[in-house]
């Protein structure tokens, strides 16, 4: 009998364990699904091309303003938006991603630098303040500052890609774990329920037989 | 309280020449307007502190609320609105967000105007703490920094 009660109480607190395990792995997947299902704009993959993007439209404005095509304001204003990428990838949730992919970010850092030793030529830069010379030194300058990062962003591009392609491996290996460990808990659940019920209906049945049993003896006195 | 804030968004505006010229076209059913920075400083300015992905830590944002705006050109909260940046990113938003949050055509970040290189002239900025988070919705979307115009889709 008392062999019982303990075996009872000890399914009792094995299945409340059960419970909470359950509710911790819940939690873990949750987070783990919450963290996959945040790509869209913060996805380093999307601002990089953006910023290749960007490089691109930069260079095919230079040789347009070299020959007169683009204006000087055309110019300044695809510099502006080339520049804005840097700031994308340098601060929050990008910048975050990068350095948890780790790559390397120095090219950006290069990058901004250039930018930043090109500002005096570009600020008040207008249409009549240019020579034609100028227009052509210019040009040429902006150019051969900006074309060489085109390869090194593009190399970018593909480490955080195969970063990426790691990351999503090792978040799908993480995910059928905590899937099995799911099914095994599941599993237990189960079988320390029909463990409990079945010891509780054998302690019912037990307390019946000794009810009868006392019943009986009182009415034999 | 309110005048004094309007006078120092109004002294920035005059402080700043560069920002004198037009840098947001709205077009909506009642109508359609090109504005600059004069012009968005005359709707009531909102200031908010919120954090999003693109910042690094809870930053202040002032400027028009952006229902204000559509409401201005006779755009309602059902119908859907085309948000277009400078380079040309464009997404669509459904309007009725504008008009259940207070999302913000922020024109000052941390009181300053923000140039071009810092997503500026105009970033749309919502409450992000305020939002009712969906699986299917993604307001980064909507986040568009160098907005140039607004158009009823």
């Amino acid at each position: 009998m008392g062999n019982e009660t303990f075996l009872l109480r000890g399914t009792r607190i094995l299945l409340m364990g059960g419970v909470v395990l359950l509710a911790l792995l819940l939690f873990n997947l949750q987070s783990r699904l919450e963290r996959l299902g945040t790509p869209e704009r913060s996805n380093p993959l999307w601002i990089t091309s953006q910023l290749q993007f960007e490089l691109l439209r930069l260079e095919r404005d230079i040789l347009a303003f070299r020959v007169g095509r683009a204006g000087a304001d055309e110019l300044l204003l695809r510099y502006e938006i080339a520049w804005s990428r840097i700031g994308v990838m340098k601060e929050g949730e990008t910048a975050w991603r990068l350095v948890n992919y780790g790559i390397d970010v120095s090219m950006i850092a290069d990058l901004r630098r250039e930018f930043e030793a090109l500002e005096p030529e570009m600020v008040g830069l207008t249409e009549a303040s240019l020579t034609g010379a100028e227009r052509e030194t210019l040009a040429e300058r902006l150019y051969e500052t900006f074309v060489p990062y085109s390869a090194s962003v593009r190399k970018m591009s593909l480490d955080i890609l195969a970063a990426r392609s790691r990351q999503e491996r090792l978040d799908q290996a993480a995910l059928v774990q905590i899937s099995n460990r799911l099914n095994l808990m599941a599993v237990l659940m189960v079988v320390l329920s029909v463990l409990h019920l079945m010891l509780m209906l054998r302690d019912l049945s037990r307390s019946r037989e000794l009810s009868a049993q006392l019943a009986a003896a009182i009415t034999d006195a | 309280m309110y005048s004094i804030a309007r006078l120092f968004f109004l002294f920035l505006a005059l402080a700043l020449p560069a920002q004198a010229a037009e840098i947001l076209t709205v077009r909506g059913p009642a109508l359609e307007k090109n504005y600059d920075m004069e012009a968005l400083l005359e709707f009531e300015q909102v200031t908010i502190q919120t954090k999003n992905d693109y910042v690094e830590l809870p930053t202040e944002f002032s400027g028009p609320l952006l229902r204000d705006v559509l409401e201005a050109h006779g755009i309602g909260s059902g119908e859907t609105v085309v948000l277009r940046a400078l380079n040309d990113y464009a997404t669509e938003m459904p309007a009725r967000l504008a008009y259940e949050y207070d999302v913000i055509l922020a024109v000052l970040r941390g009181g300053r105007a923000m140039p071009i290189r810092d997503k500026g002239p105009i970033w749309v900025i919502f409450p992000m703490e305020d939002l009712r988070q969906t699986p299917d919705t993604t307001y980064n979307n909507y986040l568009v920094w160098q907005l140039a115009e607004i158009e009823r889709k």
